[in-house]
Parts: C-alpha cells; structure tokens; sequence
C-alpha cells in the first residue's frame, strides 16, 4: 500500500525529547515506515516564528525530492496577506495551515482574508482543530468555522485532529454536507473510526494522517490497515486521494 | 503472551459503546491478543456489586482468557469495599483491582488506602484512573501495593502530562504506568524506558473505546528491543500474577 501521510512536521520541538528535527530526520522515519510523502507544517510556526518557520519548511521541502510537501503557516493579523500567499505559492507552498485555537484565530471573521487570498491562489486550506492527539494541547471546536466552508466552496478545505465521539460525527456531517470539505485520520483515535467514516460518508475525501513524527506514525497507518473497509477503500484514504487534493493546488 | 490490561466491558451511554465479554474476544483474537484484563463499566459507575457479579460469571465462562478487575467506585472506598474485594477474591479468582472516581472527584482520600493495602495483602496490581501527583501519594503512601496509573498521565484529568507521571515512577518503584490513550507521542515509550526501564510499562488498549491496533502499533512500531516489547506485551504482567504461559 502506497502511504502518502497529510499531517506531517518539520522542524524542533519544545515538548518532548524528540530526535527527529530535520526534513531529513522525517524523510529517514518516513522511510522506516513506508511513507512515500508527506504534507508538512512547521513546528517552529505553530507557536513561534511563522515567518522563519515558513522558510525551514520550503527549505526542506527542496532538499526532499518532492516528498515533504510544504505548508505554510500564517499570522493573518499583518496586512499583506494575498501578497505573502503569491510568494509562497511561487516559491512551492501548496497550502496553508490554520491552528485556530494556538493562534487566537477562534472567530471565522479573523480567517476570512486568509480564505480569500488561497481561493485567489489556489491553496488548499487545513483548519486544524488540534495539531496532535495530545490532551495538554489546545483545541478548536470546528462548528465555529462552517460558515467559511459555506462562503468559499472553491477553497479546498481540510479539517485536521478530530477525534472520537461527537468531533468524529460531526465530521462526517461535514463531509456530507460540503464538497470542499476533506478529513484527514491523524488524532481519530477511537475504536472503527476510519470504518465509521467510510460508511457513513464519502471515502473519496478522507485523507491517512499519521502526525509523523510527533506521533508514531506506526499507529495511523496500522488503524487504515486495520480498518474493516475494502482494499479499494484503503487505497483511496492511504494515498489515493490526498493525490487527488495534491493536484487541485498549483 | 499479549495481555491487555485496560479493558471494559459493557454498556456505556455515557461513552458510547456497548462490548460484550464475546465482542472483547473477537477484538483480543483479531489482534492476536491472549488474555484481557477487564473491568465491568456497570461495577465502575452504576451498581459496584451487580456489575462484579456479571464480570465474575464471564471469568468462569472463560477462565484462560478472562482475568477480572475488582471495580471500587471513589464512593465506594468506605462503604464496603474491602469486603467487596475479599468476595470477588473468593468467588470469582479476581486479579486485580480498578479504582475509578465519576463524577471526577479526587481518587486520594483516607479510605483509598486500606484499599490499596487489601490489595497489597492479596498481591493485586490496582489500575488507577487518576494523575501522577495522587498516584505519587497512593505510591509513597502504600509502596507495598502495585500500583498502575492508567493511561500515564495522557487524559484530560491528568492534563496530558505523561512526563510529570514518568518522573512520579521514578521517585516511587512500585508505581507502574499503563499505556492505553489516544495520544501517540512519538518517542515517549523510548523516553518512558530511559528513565525507568521496560519491567513497570504495562500495556492496555482501553478498549473498546480506542482503537486497538493504534495501541498495538505504539509498542510493536516504537524504537525498542523486541525484549522490551515482549515486557511490555505482558511479560511484566505475568511476572506480576505469576502467570505462565
């Protein structure tokens, strides 16, 4: 099975000791666990440096032979924003990373012109509800951001760390709801959950997710392996579609 | 020999699941697992003694696959519960003990620990949902007693703080860590064995709430010896009941 992982990072990490820091750290683990790609954040934007972050990831990403697709992160506060977005598509951004509930950016209005600037750029744009499974970080409630799911149906959304229970149902009410929409499996830690999706929503904008290397990456991929879903359907969420979503974005 | 100790059984509205002893069985078996700890949710949050009594009557059912936790509610501490212990003990061959606080009140109190001390006399492990700081105590407290925080510290009571409950065991040799959780941090096994070494890191997938093969996968995918998995797998565990294979 071709693994194409869309919750990747690059970069330091401040939390615990970890001893993958570089792009080629991650390509080695990525390689370890049979991950041919990777979408990738900076760790260094999710709290820090945005600016800096943004720049290690473009960097690495042009070190890894097209396997660490970037990310870019950005502080929507500054003016410039569609600007900031043209340099970085130009230079291979292929999408955003919103962290909400990190950077303050918990009303939908404060991400309006970020949204308008990847629908003018054609940017995939990742809301991320929590950036790993991991109960001392913060988390966004996604319900809050729907409208802007609404009011750009040509943006390519993807939620990023739901988990169990009422954020995993509600995910599959906005799968079937938008078509813009797409989920991705990093933080879905409950018992069928990727089973659940696929039988109650379109399996053609479910993306694998493994968080590599904050999280084992061992572990999202033997939940799709696991999954009690067709061979076809694994396909689809292992790499398949997330190929399909790659392609949208110039 | 894989032996999962978090396990429940049961219906949980409150949760969202519903496993019965033969679901849990067919979960063990897909995922090669031997044999389940399991604790009875009706025991841990309704009616202590008819949720024991149903655990009890699955052990006799399935004595080489079953072992049974004591489940003891917080409120329960000083309102039979040594007796309680004493009886499923007698009747059932129960192992263990589960200690478990809802609403989310604290597990630490004086009548926690004749508990802990009844469960030392009868050389049970105790599974403790609770955090590093009151397992510390607990530990410090009754050190003769086998003391396994559940979940290592990765729960929102025990604010995700898995560091904090790695450096507790460290200060206190009979405090065990438990691995069931959702949060998957890559290198907090390597982390866990390089401070306190693979013989107290006991593995459980919490089923079935959580997913068991991402349970699974955090010990066989981590960057350790296959020694060290197999201590984790159940090799302490059975150490601990003086279980053979």
């Amino acid at each position: 099975m071709t693994v194409w992982d869309f919750s990747g990072f690059v970069g330091a990490w401040g939390y615990w000791p970890l001893k993958e820091r570089t792009g080629a750290d991650v390509l080695a683990l990525m390689d370890a666990h049979g991950i041919a790609r990777a979408v990738v954040g900076s760790t260094r934007a999710l709290e820090s440096d945005w600016r800096q972050g943004n720049a290690d990831i473009l960097a690495a990403a042009a070190e890894s032979g097209g396997r660490l697709v970037p990310f870019v992160t950005i502080d929507n506060t500054q003016s410039g924003t569609s600007e900031l977005l043209a340099e970085y598509a130009a230079a291979g951004a292929k999408g955003i990373r919103c962290y909400p509930s990190h950077h303050h950016n918990t009303l939908p209005s404060q991400l309006e012109p970020l949204c308008a600037a990847a629908q003018d750029h054609e940017l995939i744009v990742t809301l991320v509800m929590r950036a790993i499974m991991d109960w001392s970080f913060p988390v966004a409630a996604v319900e809050p951001f729907e409208g802007l799911l609404a009011q750009f149906p040509d943006v390519q959304f993807v939620i990023h760390g739901l988990n169990y229970g009422q954020e995993a149902w509600h995910g599959i009410r906005l799968l079937n709801t938008y078509p813009n929409v797409w989920l991705e499996t990093s933080c879905l830690q409950g018992l069928g959950g990727i089973a659940r999706w696929v039988a109650h929503a379109d399996v053609g904008r479910i993306l694998l997710g493994t968080g590599v290397p904050l999280q084992y990456p061992a572990c999202g991929i033997a939940k799709l392996e696991k999954a009690e879903i067709s061979a076809a359907d694994k396909e689809a969420i292992a790499h398949r579609n997330a190929q399909r979503l790659l392609a949208y974005s110039t | 020999m894989i032996i999962d100790a978090h396990v429940h059984v049961g219906v949980s509205t409150a949760y969202n699941f519903s496993a019965s002893i033969d679901d849990l069985l067919r979960l063990a078996d897909d995922n090669g697992i031997d044999k389940l700890f399991v604790t009875d949710f009706t025991a841990l949050i309704h009616d202590m003694r008819e949720g024991n009594d149903t655990l009890g009557r699955s052990i006799r059912q399935h004595p080489d696959r079953i072992l049974g936790y004591v489940s003891i509610p917080t409120m329960n501490f000083d309102n039979g519960a040594l007796e309680e212990i004493d009886r499923c003990v007698h009747e059932y061959g129960m192992r263990g003990i589960k200690i478990y606080s809802y609403p989310k009140i604290p597990l630490v109190r004086p009548s926690v620990f004749p508990v802990l001390e009844r469960a030392a006399s009868h050389r049970m492990p105790i599974l403790a949902h609770s955090t590093a700081e009151e397992c510390e105590e607990m530990a410090s407290r009754v050190p003769e007693a086998f003391l396994m925080m559940a979940h290592s510290g990765n729960t929102a009571l025990a604010r995700g703080d898995w560091m904090r409950a790695v450096q507790a065991a460290e200060r206190n040799p009979s405090l065990l860590l438990e691995t069931a959780s959702s949060a998957v941090n890559n290198g907090s096994l390597e982390y866990t064995i390089s401070r306190i070494g693979p013989e107290r890191i006991i593995f459980g997938t919490d089923m079935p709430l959580l997913e068991v093969s991402v349970q699974m996968a955090r010990v066989s995918g981590a960057a350790i010896s296959q020694a060290d998995k197999d201590l984790i797998f159940g090799g302490n565990m059975a150490r601990m009941l003086a279980l053979s294979d």
